[in-house]
Order: structure tokens, then C-alpha cells, then sequence
């Protein structure tokens, strides 16, 4: 028999039974909020994939409670507990079950808190603002993915603030990124340490401003730094390994139509030093770019609003243009073509009501190289 | 799994609901300050409540697009500065995990003067303070004509609590445009 996770004894306890009350007790006095998003995706590639790869896919792929709980009228918990893909076994090679948040907020004035636990970094359209009814698409944006690996959060300590409700910033120091995870084809997706028992060898400082143009039109920046060195385990050999990366961003919203795009550039110094380093360490070739370049571009257009200009119904047409290329320079070595990547998604997002959507789109993945496909998906999500 | 169904039927029946609010439940220099930034500090100020008759809450159930509960009594603030009076009503609603407070200021007439968000607590969201965004309810008067997305634009950062206090203002406003029918006030 397979066993799902077991949880100790008093976990169950208190999980069934304490917490509950608790969280009644808080919820009547208003104090202690819950919430949640969640979403389920069909993924079926059509064309350029072999026919063992050409299966489909069934997913619920996020399942997300939100809890918070206000001490008093400044000081604030908020946490996401994240279950993904649906299933967890032990010892199997199944879903996660992850904190994507938790963290404690002070907030001495609306210009100024503090901010301390597990955070999002503020890099990107998506990382900040992740549930499926918010974007367009079934997928995240791959640039999000790949170049900004959203869900993207670490353990650490920062200031947040809005100065007359036009300019919103977010500044955090926190665990470093880890370079064992670094890779040419995905980038710092696997090099996040996720508050896991995060080192600190290396730290990494981050910020974000925002600003509100108008009614319509936002845009924004932000920027990531980290140092690569891991110095209490590989003494000197990255000395002067790092990584920047830098982000724009805007948003343009009017009556029936919705524009954003986003630019994101990372550079990671020393990369030839990683490069040796890994080879040696993993015996395999260590394929890191020295530079990532990525863009998107998006344009949605609701329809409803031609029959029916009172419905609270919306049904979107939207089409993205991606670029992301994770060798877009390359030291000692020719970039491979199979990392510069264009791709185009065409779909309809249908809201039936406020934060509850059903989504379908088309997508060609074509690549610089040899390997290009295209793929149907469909998904639901929700968010309360 | 009986005791994990009962704590969730629990969690469900408790869930707060956005409820309308009196002056009580607003810090008076947060609300003062309201008062004279959309009137004036010479405002004279009455506070009322008006009950809600159970078929009128039944009435207005399906018309209903944010709140999830009536209170027995609508409370409000009649202003009156020099010849002109209006109402202001006062409001909680849901942003994305908290409430927030904000006022609806009315004219005689039950058109929009102003809105204005009081106390907003998430450190997402509460983009809805702009001006830009709140000066779009100026002058509505039918609740019907109130569709977020449409007659009010959502501002970005904040579809949620965009689309939350939308619907708020226009229940509230639905359920006094009712109520003054009904009392022939």
C-alpha cells in the first residue's frame, strides 16, 4: 500500500482540532483572515514532440491556502502554504508541499514597515501578483519562469511602503542564491534555496519601485543581486562570482483593453570561473551564460462588454509575444541555439465572476535550434 | 475526517463578511479628516440609523453583488454645510486576505460626491487611495451603472480591492436608494 505523508501525532491534533478553533475564534473577531487560490491545467503538446512525449497532461498544479492574523492595528502575519501538483508520497518523486509566504509586518506608518519571515522577491509582473485569475494564459509567462523563476520567495528582512499612493517600493536583504543550481538552459530556476534550511554563505539584496502614472498606466523596476561564492564550502575558488539582474516593467489598463510588458536583464560575473568550477565538482559540462535577456509583450481585449456593456462577465482575447534567451552571451564557448527562445500564445480568458476563471490558449515554443512545438492548454483557477 | 468536516463547515459559517459600519468603528481623527478633506471643517453632522425591514433585505439579496449579509440597521451621517445637505455612509470591505474602510459621500439627491478610502491595511492593493481611481464615482447615481472593469476602471496593483470596493459602493448604494424609496426620505 502507498503510504500518503504522515504527519506527527500532535500536528494532527492541532491541525483538526486547535487550529480551527483558533482561527474561528480570530475569524469572528476579525482578526484572522483565510484565503486561497488555486488552479488545474490540461497541458497537450500537438505538434514537434515525439509520440512518448506527446501525451497530455492533467494537473492540479497549485493549491494554495492563504492565513493571516492581525495582532493589533500594525502589526500583521501573512502566509501562503502551497501545495503543488496534487500529491504527495513519501519517497516518491511527486509534488511539494512549500511555504510560499510567511512573514511578519510592522507597519509603523503607511510609508514605512517592516517586513520580516518568508517574502516574494519583488522581481516581475507575476511573482507579486500570481493568482490565475490576474494573468493571461494558462502557463506563467515562460520569461517568469525561466528569467524571474516565480514563485520566487526567500527568507529575509526589509522595508515596504507606498508615498501618496503613487510610488510603492520594496527593499529586502536575504539568503543568497545557491550556485550549485545554477544552469545554462534554466538559468537561477534551480539555484533558489526556497528558505529551505537556506545558507547564508551568500546573501542577496533586492528592491522595487513602482509608479502610478495615472488611472491607466503603471510602470515599474527592480533589481536582484546576489553573491555566487559559497565561501564556508568552496573557500576562494568563485571569489568575485555574482549575479545582477535588472527588471522594467509596465502595465496599461483602459476600458476593455490591457497592455503589459516586461524587460529583464542578468548578468553573472565570473561565469567562466563558475563554468571550470562545476565542471570539475559535477564531472559534466557546466554550461552557465554569462548574460540572460528576456522580454514579453501582451495585449488583451475584453469582449463582453460589445453585447452586454453591464455584465459583470468578462471574456478576454489575448495574444503574448515572448523572447528569453538564457546563453544570450556566452564566455569561452558558443552559445547554444536550443536556449534562445520565441514564443507566441493566443487564447481566451473567460471570468464568469470576480476571481473564478477558465482559460484556453495555443502556444508556439520555437527555439534558435532544432526543437520547436506547439501546444493546447486549458485550465481553471480560482482565487478568494 | 468527521472532525475535519465539522471544523470546515465551522470555518465556512464563520467567515466574516463585510458589514456595514458606524462611526464608532473609524479612529475620529481618521474620520475627522475625511470629513473635512471631502466637505468642510464647518460641517454640521448628524448620525442616523435607518432600519432595514426583513422584506426589504429580502429584496435586495439577489441584488446584491459583495455583501453577503444585511445589517438590521443602515447608519448614517446627514452633513449639512450651509444650504446643501447629503449623507455619508460608512463601509467595510474584503481586499485580498484583510478589510478594509472607506466612506461614501452622498448628495441630497443620492448621487455620488465622493469616495474615500479611510484605512487600508494589506501592503498590496491599496493603489484604490488614488485620486484618479476614486474620482470615477463622482456623480453616479444608479447602482446598475456601477460595473467594475467597466463604468470603473480597476487601477493596476489592485484589481482585487479595484473590483471589492466597486461592488461595495454599489451595494451600499442600492441598499439606501432603496431604503429612502421605501421611507419616502
Amino acid at each position: 500500500m502507498r503510504k500518503i505523508i504522515e504527519w506527527p501525532g500532535g500536528v494532527n491534533l492541532l491541525t483538526l482540532v486547535l487550529f480551527p478553533l483558533f482561527l474561528a475564534t480570530g475569524l469572528t473577531q476579525n482578526v484572522a483572515h483565510v484565503g486561497g487560490y488555486g488552479e488545474l491545467h490540461y497541458n497537450k503538446p500537438t505538434r514537434g514532440v515525439s509520440r512518448e512525449k506527446s501525451a497530455g497532461q492533467l494537473d492540479f498544479h497549485r493549491f494554495i491556502i492563504y492565513f493571516g492574523y492581525q495582532f493589533n492595528n500594525w502589526i500583521r502575519f501573512n502566509s501562503e502554504f502551497e501545495l503543488e501538483h496534487a500529491l504527495i508520497e513519501s519517497g516518491e518523486a511527486t509534488g511539494e508541499i512549500a511555504l510560499e509566504q510567511a512573514y511578519l509586518e510592522l507597519r509603523y506608518r503607511p510609508q514605512l514597515a517592516l517586513r520580516t519571515g518568508i517574502v516574494l522577491i519583488p522581481v516581475g509582473l507575476v511573482n507579486l501578483y500570481h493568482e490565475p485569475p490576474s494573468f493571461h494564459g494558462v502557463e506563467r509567462p515562460n520569461v517568469e519562469k525561466y528569467l524571474i523563476p516565480s514563485t520566487w520567495r526567500e527568507a529575509g528582512l526589509g522595508l515596504v511602503g507606498k508615498i501618496q499612493s503613487r510610488l510603492r517600493y520594496q527593499a529586502y536583504l536575504m539568503s543568497g542564491l545557491d550556485p550549485d543550481g545554477l544552469s545554462g538552459k534554466d538559468g537561477i530556476r534551480g539555484a533558489r534555496q526556497k528558505a529551505f534550511k537556506s545558507s547564508t554563505q551568500d546573501w542577496a539584496l533586492t528592491a522595487r519601485i513602482d509608479y502610478q502614472l495615472n488611472l491607466f498606466f503603471s510602470l515599474g523596476m527592480a533589481t536582484f543581486f546576489s553573491t555566487l561564492e559559497k565561501p564556508a564550502e568552496y573557500g576562494n575558488e568563485l571569489s568575485g562570482a555574482k549575479l545582477f539582474l535588472n527588471e522594467l516593467h509596465f502595465q496599461y489598463h483602459r476600458v476593455g483593453w490591457q497592455l503589459r510588458g516586461l524587460l529583464v536583464f542578468t548578468r553573472i560575473f565570473q561565469s567562466a570561473k563558475l563554468n571550470a568550477f562545476y565542471s570539475k565538482l559535477k564531472e559534466a559540462e557546466s554550461d552557465l551564460g554569462e548574460e540572460q535577456l528576456g522580454a514579453y509583450g501582451e495585449v488583451a481585449r475584453e469582449l463582453v462588454g460589445f453585447w452586454n456593456p453591464e455584465s459583470e462577465q468578462q471574456l478576454f482575447i489575448f495574444g503574448r509575444y515572448e523572447f528569453y534567451d538564457t546563453h544570450f552571451h556566452t564566455r569561452g564557448f558558443v552559445p547554444n541555439p536550443e536556449y534562445r527562445r520565441k514564443e507566441f500564445t493566443i487564447g481566451l480568458t473567460y471570468l464568469p465572476a470576480v476571481n473564478v476563471v477558465l482559460k484556453i490558449d495555443y502556444q508556439f515554443l520555437n527555439t534558435a535550434g532544432k526543437k520547436s512545438w506547439q501546444q493546447f492548454n486549458l485550465g481553471m483557477g480560482y482565487n478568494f | 475526517m468527521v472532525q475535519l468536516r465539522i471544523a470546515l463547515i465551522y470555518l465556512i459559517l464563520t467567515i466574516p463578511v463585510a458589514a456595514q459600519i458606524g462611526p464608532g468603528d473609524i479612529p475620529s481623527k481618521v474620520l475627522n479628516q475625511s470629513l473635512r478633506t471631502n466637505l468642510n471643517s464647518e460641517v454640521v453632522m448628524e448620525w442616523v440609523a435607518w432600519l432595514i425591514p426583513e422584506e426589504l433585505k429580502e429584496e435586495l439579496r439577489g441584488s446584491l453583488k459583495m455583501k453577503r449579509s444585511l445589517p438590521d440597521s443602515l447608519v448614517m451621517g446627514k452633513w449639512k454645510l450651509g444650504e446643501e445637505v447629503g449623507y455619508v455612509l460608512l463601509d467595510r470591505a474584503p481586499s485580498k486576505v484583510e478589510t478594509f474602510e472607506y466612506a461614501l459621500y452622498l448628495q441630497e439627491d443620492g448621487s455620488i460626491r465622493a469616495v474615500d478610502v479611510l484605512i487600508y491595511r494589506e501592503s498590496e492593493g491599496g493603489e484604490i487611495d488614488h485620486p484618479a481611481f476614486r474620482k470615477q464615482f463622482v456623480g453616479k447615481r444608479n447602482p446598475r451603472r456601477i460595473i467594475p472593469g467597466r463604468t470603473i476602471q480597476a487601477i493596476s496593483g489592485a484589481t482585487i480591492s479595484s473590483r471589492s470596493i466597486t461592488y461595495s459602493v454599489r451595494d451600499l448604494l442600492t441598499i439606501f436608494l432603496k431604503l429612502r424609496a421605501r421611507e419616502g426620505k
